[in-house]
């Protein structure tokens, strides 16, 4: 396995901050455009952008975060940083599912009735996951380092 | 300063290390390319503000860290000093920004939108030098001062 590294240091810190502000601020968009029905219209292209954006950020910082775990197995004992694990993957799946979701719901946009309600309920929900899994590992994570 | 048992520094960094770029390129663009000047005129002045003040609160959680921690290493000494030239430099350019919004002139592609007159057309050219200046200086501090805090943790 290849040790992500940037200039001699781990990637994987790195790229956290870009998920730890994207993720969120994409789950936040999400949560506009599903509940807010005067702003569905012009959220539309942003908050695609922002899903993506967020996602691509979340599952960067998994991969970083896994290449760094092999790097220095010695941290795989810590409960701490097996919590963080444990915490990320599934955040990371929640992840995949508010990206397609969320593709889908901008996709399927213009569609009323019985879509627009499921892709808007499936949304906020996958949103909610993602803000709160995102807090949760986190603070496991900074637990690791700081705690 | 603490939030939840851990330093509030680490947490607000990630704001800093996100918004100081991002604040530097808009800006660089508001200036530099004058088709998109409609669009970027408020999000370049609103994350070039946002960008400021994640840096002053990222500098003073970084000050009280230290206290905590008690350490003074030459690594967190280096990460100190370049993040002292970035905090002077992020607030020059939000509020430099804050004033190109104000008088910058523009023209819109927005149908029923109406074109821009400059305010104070003898600030348009010092605005428009500045800018790239600045955002060059930010983005060349903000990766000094984000290596040295990594390399002072990780390195």
């Amino acid at each position: 396995m290849t040790v992500m590294e940037f200039n001699g240091l781990p990637l994987h810190p790195l790229v956290v901050h870009t998920a730890v502000i994207f993720g969120p601020l994409a789950a936040l968009t999400a949560l506009a455009y599903a509940a807010l029905p005067r702003w569905r219209d012009r959220l539309r292209w942003p908050m695609l952008a922002m899903v993506l954006l967020g996602s691509g950020a979340i599952l960067a910082a998994y991969f970083t975060g896994t290449s760094f775990l092999n790097s220095r197995p010695e941290l795989k004992a810590l409960d701490s940083v097996q919590l963080h694990r444990s915490r990320a993957l599934k955040l990371t799946w929640v992840t995949v599912g508010f990206a397609v979701v969320g593709v889908a719901a901008a996709w399927l946009h213009g569609r009323d009735g019985v879509v627009r309600l499921a892709l808007n309920a499936l949304l906020g929900a996958v949103a909610i996951g993602v803000l709160v899994l995102a807090a949760l590992t986190g603070d496991a994570g900074a637990r690791a380092v700081w705690g | 300063m603490s939030i939840n048992g851990l330093p509030l520094h680490p947490l607000v960094v990630h704001a800093a290390v996100v918004f100081a770029p991002l604040a530097a390129v808009s800006a660089g663009l508001y200036a530099l390319v004058t088709r998109w000047r409609w669009l970027l005129r408020t999000p370049t002045a609103v994350i070039a503000v946002l960008a400021a003040l994640a840096t002053q609160v990222a500098a003073m959680t970084g000050d009280s860290l230290k206290e905590t921690l008690g350490i003074d290493t030459s690594a967190v000494e280096n990460h100190e000093m370049w993040a002292g030239r970035l905090q002077a430099a992020v607030w020059v350019l939000a509020a430099v920004a804050v004033v190109a919004w104000w008088v910058m002139p523009h023209e819109t592609p927005v149908e029923g939108a109406e074109d821009r007159e400059a305010r104070v057309p003898a600030l348009v050219t010092p605005v428009v030098v500045l800018l790239p200046v600045l955002a060059v200086a930010v983005l060349v501090l903000v990766v000094f001062t984000g290596d040295a805090g990594a390399r002072a943790v990780w390195g």
